[in-house]
């Protein structure tokens, strides 16, 4: 089915075993830890997978601007496909935000303007971070984790872009 | 709060004054530490603005004046085209408050560009929209001029950006 086990009674999971190293199958066989809340989703992509999606998702929204029928085409702006949604959203210095979701989810674009207002926020007035790197800032990471949960919550009937 | 950064800036000057001793010296300073600022600040600016993308140079300056410095000054300098070729363009501050504290320069430093920092923030905010431009201040109040002015030279022609877009 595609699905992995994320988190279990709201502790992350990582491949068979949870952050303090406890493994999942044996947990979950256990009848002494029931009732358990289990949340499932699709697999985290790593980050070698995630600089590999950017890499030729950037050449095919390059070459897709070009070969557009529409004169002044601003680019891909999503990917339908029968598992996900890629959305992108191209700010006009040229950064991409990509967000794959649910086909049925819905406020990607409002969602996608959200981040933009958080990359500015917490990345770019950190003096700290250098332009084009990986963004390791704490701040960014909570807020676009609060983005992420009010996207998710509002589910299929979110409001529109 | 706008006190507090304009007494920052006063002290930022100030500092560097003391650090270099050349006026010219202090002006790139300020210059390239706009830069630093204005390459972040756009993303801000068109994060918080959501406007459409500018046409024209003349649209560009309209924004830069109307919209970004009435968001982060508080002030809208009025703006006028300086060249038949369309591409140079003057701002006109009759208020600055960064220079609210500041009666006039002192002799020594007479050639110095105290707002110099505004103008490296424009600079490196147009070239975050891939607008290469040159920006410098053409009459400056605190050096005995009618009004300040800040000139913006666009240096490419709009038609290249195509070739250029990511």
């Amino acid at each position: 089915v595609g699905h992995a086990v994320l988190a279990i009674n709201g502790a992350e999971v990582n491949g068979r075993f949870t952050a303090d190293g406890k493994d999942v199958l044996e947990f979950l066989g256990n009848p002494a830890n029931y009732p358990v809340s289990i949340r499932f989703g699709r697999h985290r992509l790593s980050s070698n997978e995630k600089l590999m999606l950017a890499s030729m998702f950037h050449s095919l929204f390059a070459i897709g601007s070009q070969l557009s029928p529409e004169v002044g085409s601003s680019g891909i702006e999503m990917l339908e496909t029968d598992t996900f949604k890629l959305h992108c959203f191209q700010t006009l210095t040229g950064i991409k935000f990509v967000v794959l979701a649910d086909p049925r989810q819905a406020g990607i674009d409002s969602l996608l303007r959200k981040i933009y207002e958080i990359y500015s926020d917490f990345a770019l007035k950190n003096p700290f971070y250098s332009l084009e790197m990986p963004i390791r800032c704490e701040l960014f990471d909570q807020n676009l984790k609060l983005a992420l949960e009010v996207a998710e919550k509002a589910g299929p009937f979110g409001p529109g872009s | 709060s706008r006190e507090l950064l304009v007494l920052t800036y006063g002290a930022l000057v100030a500092q560097l004054c003391k650090d270099y001793e050349k006026d010219e010296d202090v002006n790139i300073c300020l210059d390239r530490m706009g830069y630093g600022i204005g390459v972040r600040l756009i993303d801000d600016f068109l994060a918080r603005s959501a406007v459409k993308k500018c046409r024209s140079y003349s649209e560009t300056a309209d924004m830069i004046a109307q919209v970004a410095f009435k968001m982060y000054l508080g002030v809208t300098p009025s703006v006028s085209c300086s060249s038949a070729a369309g591409n140079e363009f003057s701002l006109i501050l009759d208020k600055n408050p960064l220079v609210d504290f500041v009666e006039e320069l002192p002799a020594e430093r007479a050639s110095l560009c105290y707002c110099n920092l505004l103008c490296g923030v424009i600079r490196g905010a147009l070239e975050m929209v891939h607008l290469a431009a040159e920006v410098t201040f053409l009459q400056d109040r605190l050096k005995g001029d009618a009004v300040t002015e800040i000139g913006i030279t666009f240096l490419r022609k709009a038609e290249d950006r195509k070739h250029k877009r990511n």
